[in-house]
């Protein structure tokens, strides 16, 4: 398989980790708006349920039968933003955790490419080499050097 | 050569005792951040990310 291929199946495989982390954000994102929708809601329930209370205009059993339907939709609510709040603690956690993922694969890939720059100007400069006088084993590693080993060394 | 990239490792090492909101941040950002990394490495010449290819984070039959 050639580096090229195989560099370009392990940079997919860490996009693909991005995607499942766009995927939980979106999703994460999507329970924030319905949350602040339903404690939209919630406020405009409980002021009319206020009203309610207040207009002495309504006959009691209006007023009871009004009351009774605002306080059922109140509950309702209530009920769904728990809901709703329960979903955001577990869409965060799973954001935390595909996004844990993404990172440790784009840090692996990090990685690597600090690896091969660390070790390319030891392996194959020249004036390097020279000033240090590496034992001739270490030079087999790197075959472009070798018409250059052959020049210094003998 | 190797001083150019050092600066990347902290975008892609967790930041402990930041904020939930810092961190939530970060990770929308992140797509943005690998692309660029993403163009290095295309860019490197040998470099081969194969032996990393079987590691469970970057498992491409898992992915």
């Amino acid at each position: 398989m050639s580096a090229n291929f195989s560099n370009k199946m392990v940079l997919d495989a860490a996009s693909s980790r991005i995607d499942q982390l766009d995927v939980a954000l979106a999703k994460f994102d999507g329970l924030g708006e319905q949350k602040t929708k339903l404690e939209t809601d919630l406020k405009s329930a409980q002021s009319q349920e206020e009203t309610i209370l207040s207009n002495e205009l309504l006959s009691h059993d209006a007023g009871a039968t009004q009351l009774a339907q605002f306080r059922a939709l109140l509950d309702v609510v209530k009920r769904r933003l728990e809901n709703v709040t329960q979903k955001i603690a577990e869409g965060q956690k799973a954001v935390f955790d595909t996004g844990s993922l993404a990172m440790e694969a784009a840090f692996s890939v990090w990685a690597k490419l600090r690896e091969n720059r660390e070790e390319r100007p030891r392996l194959c400069s020249p004036s390097i080499l020279c000033c240090r006088r590496i034992g001739l084993c270490h030079f087999a590693k790197c075959g472009r050097i070798q018409f250059w080993l052959s020049r210094s060394f003998h | 050569m190797v001083k150019q990239i050092v600066s990347l490792k902290h975008d892609f090492l967790p930041q402990h005792g930041h904020s939930t909101e810092a961190s939530l941040e970060r990770l929308r950002t992140l797509r943005e951040r690998f692309e660029s990394l993403r163009r290095l490495i295309e860019q490197e010449p040998n470099l081969d990310l194969a032996p990393i290819a079987k590691a469970p984070e970057l498992s491409v039959v898992a992915a």
